[in-house]
Formats: structure tokens, sequence, C-alpha cells
């Protein structure tokens, strides 16, 4: 693909999402809640819940939403037509998609850290959520014929996430151990770790894990699926 | 010769789902092929995957299927840009720098430039897919049933647009169902079907004709018009007939948006109803000019006749019978 064709594919979508009402109600409505929920008298709203809602209502709901409606517009042969790859089509909406939640990620961890190292290592830790989620997305919107399918088929995964954030938040770290499969408690606890100035590191691996295998996952998944 | 299919057919469980198919077109030529629609469908789920196709079968371009511009009734467009946006989408999209304003210009567009796609009508939508004719880089242009729910206006838009491609050097392809647009839009019209390709000879060359010569002394005057429908004959009244068609050897009379075979030639039903205002206006067609609203006038060479009936029919006027009809009608 020649880079001309990754400016016109960038600015296709770019013009596209100016006017996407459903992304930017999305998007509003993540900024919304990360602004409001820390704002509730009493309560102690963990940083992680708040990038719950970011990559939910963001990475999640823009990704897929955007890979279907390639398909749902009958968009894509043309595309192909004119020598773009499948691959070249997803990566384009990936970056963009990338982009738009890393600026309200970084917005929000500036706006509630309280040194920039810290903040730069909350991003750091919700990096490898951000990718994993950005590759379940494109499955996501790949197999859905539409972006109500996009959305039904997304809301049970959204609920396990904040299932998992609910019950960490109302729990010890020596207590329900077993959730350190999840790569949400990494961040979640990579994340208080990082407000007590100690080591965050060590929780960055099961996240990167879970990304090599999801993107392994994904890679072989989308080789057989354009090649049968 | 730019583009060819050659001894293309599929055959699925010894049902053959596509007969044979051999056709080429040439820089500057419009070919238009008259088929089932879905013959036409498998044609171009065919040209849609190209892998599929055994070698040889078809003849392309040197840069292959990229290089040719394909018009699909199912082709969708990016529904919150606007056209101009899209042009501009197409341009960087092929690396050209097609001059927008002269596309616009061409394809009628230049109304509804500043119109998100959602906006457009069904016509302006596919007057902005036929403008990406202009942009791609490619010598073949293939399109699928073009002026089906077009409007008459976007009618004379595909008209010049192909007659443009064609001129700049263009292989020109468009398959149809209906005859009628088959004559219009090519300037070489071939008829596709389980029998495989035939060429339809050009205006004039009246070959059924004089193979039907003598059957026709030995009709006998009556003024109803039969045609057959399963066991029953039905007896129409020369008047209540809006045009007559011939195609695939058999005769056709359209009364009120209905179809019936007839086993009169064209030939004969000619002479019996010249009397009664039917005027030859085409080699396959027979016209009830009392049915007629319009002569359009698609260019120096291409004529219409759009008639007032319930369908709002259109059916091609040959140049020759053009200037007879003029005469007839005194103009």
């Amino acid at each position: 693909m020649q880079r001309q064709q990754w400016k016109a594919l960038l600015y296709k979508d770019l013009c596209d999402l100016r006017w996407n009402g459903q992304i930017l109600f999305n998007t509003l409505i993540a900024f919304v809640f990360i602004m409001i929920f820390p704002m509730i008298p009493g309560q102690q709203v963990p940083l992680s819940f708040l990038i719950a809602f970011v990559l939910a209502l963001v990475t999640t709901l823009m990704q897929g939403n955007m890979v279907v409606e390639e398909y749902e517009q009958k968009t894509k042969q043309r595309l192909f037509q004119a020598n773009i790859s499948p691959w070249g089509i997803i990566l384009s909406k990936m970056m963009l998609t990338f982009m738009a939640t890393s600026i309200i990620l970084l917005i929000l961890v500036f706006t509630y850290t309280r040194s920039f190292l810290e903040g730069i290592g909350s991003f750091l830790m919700a990096l490898p959520l951000v990718i994993i989620l950005l590759f379940m997305s494109t499955v996501l919107g790949m197999k859905s014929k539409n972006t109500i399918e996009v959305s039904l088929y997304g809301v049970p995964f959204m609920l396990l996430y904040f299932f998992i954030e609910g019950l960490m938040m109302n729990s010890d770290q020596s207590e329900l151990k077993w959730l350190a499969i999840f790569p949400n408690y990494h961040l979640h606890y990579g994340i208080v770790h990082l407000h007590l100035q100690q080591s965050f590191m060590p929780y960055l691996i099961v996240p990167l894990l879970w990304m090599a295998v999801i993107i392994l996952l994904f890679a072989i998944w989308f080789r057989k699926r354009h090649h049968s | 010769m730019v583009f060819s299919f050659n001894q293309l057919s599929q055959i699925e469980q010894n049902t053959i789902i596509l007969p044979e198919l051999s056709l080429s077109v040439a820089k500057g030529e419009i070919i238009a092929v008259q088929t089932e629609s879905e013959y036409i469908q498998r044609l171009l789920d065919l040209l849609n995957h190209p892998h599929t196709v055994k070698k040889g079968m078809i003849t392309l371009p040197e840069a292959g299927f990229q290089a040719v511009y394909m018009f699909q009734q199912v082709d969708g467009l990016y529904k919150r840009l606007t056209v101009r946006q899209i042009l501009n989408f197409w341009n960087r999209l092929y690396q050209q720098e097609v001059d927008i304003e002269v596309i616009l210009n061409l394809c009628e567009l230049q109304l509804c430039v500043s119109k998100k796609v959602k906006q457009l009508t069904i016509s302006e939508r596919r007057r902005l897919l036929f403008s990406l004719a202009l942009i791609q880089p490619t010598e073949v242009y293939i399109f699928e049933d073009p002026s089906h729910n077009l409007d008459l206006q976007s009618k004379h838009v595909l008209h010049n647009l192909l007659i443009h491609l064609a001129g700049r050097g263009g292989a020109v392809l468009l398959f149809t169902p209906t005859l009628e647009e088959a004559i219009r839009l090519g300037d070489i019209v071939y008829r596709y079907s389980e029998r495989g390709t035939q060429r339809m000879e050009a205006d004039g060359e009246d070959t059924e004709a004089d193979q039907e010569e003598e059957e026709t002394s030995a009709q006998v005057p009556f003024e109803k018009i039969s045609a057959k429908v399963e066991d029953k004959i039905i007896l129409f009244h020369p008047l209540e007939i809006d045009y007559i068609e011939a195609r695939d050897g058999q005769t056709f009379l359209f009364v009120n948006n209905e179809e019936f075979a007839s086993s009169n030639t064209i030939k004969t039903l000619e002479e019996r109803l010249q009397a009664f205002g039917f005027f030859r206006c085409h080699r396959s067609y027979l016209v009830n000019l009392q049915r007629v609203r319009e002569i359009i006038i698609w260019s120096k060479n291409s004529y219409s006749l759009s008639l007032d009936n319930v369908s709002k029919s259109t059916i091609p006027l040959s140049k020759g019978n053009y200037s007879k009809l003029k005469e007839l009608i005194q103009l």
C-alpha cells in the first residue's frame, strides 16, 4: 500500500468520524463519566475504573463500529479493487481509535494523578489493555452484521470487565487471588503501586502476555479467514 | 482487444449454472449484453473473486483485475461524506489528480457537491458511483444494469459518460436484463442465454423478416391479435397493445404492463397493424403510436420512445426509423 493510500484512508475515516453520531455520543458520555464520577462526595473512585469506561465506550465501540460499517455500507469491495488489503483497512481504523483513546486517557491520567511520572506510568499500564481491546473489537466488528450487533455482543464483555473491576474495588489484594489471571487486575494494582511510589513493572507482565496471545490468535484467525 | 471472456462457463453438480461465454471488447467499443439477472450475478461473483476463475478464461489488461472499473448494483458509498469528500478520497486512493469540477460537470453533480451521500437521491448516488470511472486509471469498464431505477437526467448522464469513456479509448462492457437498454446503450449488442452468446444484427438487417416472409403470405386478414397463455388463446384488439417486442425467436405483446407470447412474427404483425397506427421503430420493436408520449434524443445516433402506459416503458428507436417517424408525424 502506498503512503498516499494510507493518507486517503485516514482522510476518509476522519471525515466520517466528524459526523458519526454514535461514536461521538459514546466518546462524549465516556468523557462526562470520567469527569463526574470522581466528584461524588465521599467516594474514592479508582483510576482503573475510569480507564475501564474509556476502554469500553471509546476503544471497543469505536473500533467495532468503524470496522462493521465498512462491511455494512458495502464499501470494502471498492477498497479491495483499489489494491487495499483487508489488513490495511483494519490498521488505518486501529490507528484512529488508538489516537482517540490515547488522547482521552492522557487527559484522564494527568487530571487524576499527582505527578507527571505517575501519569505516564498509569498510561503505560493501560496500553496493553488498549491494544488487547483494539484487536478484540476488530474481531467483534468483523463478525457482526451491523452496528447494533456490535453493541449487542460487546455489552457482555464490558459487563464482565466492570464485574471484575467491582470485585477488586470491594476486596483486598490478599482476597480473591484468582482474579490475577485477568489483565485488568494488574492494571488496578499496578496503578495502586504507582500511587504509593512503588515499582509497577511486575504488573505489566500479565497484561503484556495477554496482549501477545491475543495478537497471535488474531493473526491466526485473520489469516485463516482470508485464505478460506 | 483489451478484455475478453474465453469460453467462460461454470458447472456445479452436473448443472450448467453459467453457459459458455465468449466475448471480447476492444478499445473504444461499447458492448451491451442482454441476459438474465441470475447470469449477471454469477458473472459478477466470478469477477469479484477472480481466484475462482480458471486460468485463461478471462483476458485482462496487464495490471489485472485492479485495472478494471466495476459498477455493481450493490456498490455502497460512505453515507456521512459529502460528494466532494468522496471525490477527493477517490482521487487520493487512486493517486490521481483529476479535476473535480470536470467530474461534477460531466456527471451533473454540481448542485449536490456539498450534500452528504445520505441526502442524495438514488439517481444522484448512481451518478456519483459512475463518476469513479473518470478517476480510476483503467481501460476496462464493466457496468451491471447501470440504467436500472435511474431518472431521465441520469440516463442522459450515463449515456454521455459511456460515450466519453469509449472516446478516450476505454473498453466498455455492460450487462442488462432488458433488451431496450442494451440496444439504447451499446454500440454492439449481444444476447447471452443458455445457448451461449449471439450477436444481434444491426437495425435494417432484417434477417428474421426474410426468414418468415413466406409464412406471412398465408395470413388471413383478421382484426384481433392472438396470444397463447397456457391452454388458452387470448384475443386482443390492436389498440389495447402498447408495443410488441421480438426476442429469442418469439414475439411478445405488451398489454397493460403484462407480457403475452404471440405465435405471429413481428413482420406479420407489422403488416397487419400498420393500419392501426403501429410503427416499426426498431428491428425488434413495433410500437402503437397512440401510446407514444415522448421521443427522447440521447445523441445524434441514439433515440428512444417513451410510452404513456402504466410502467412508462422506454423502447429503442433506431436512427433510420427516426427519420421515417419524423416524416410520419410531419415533424
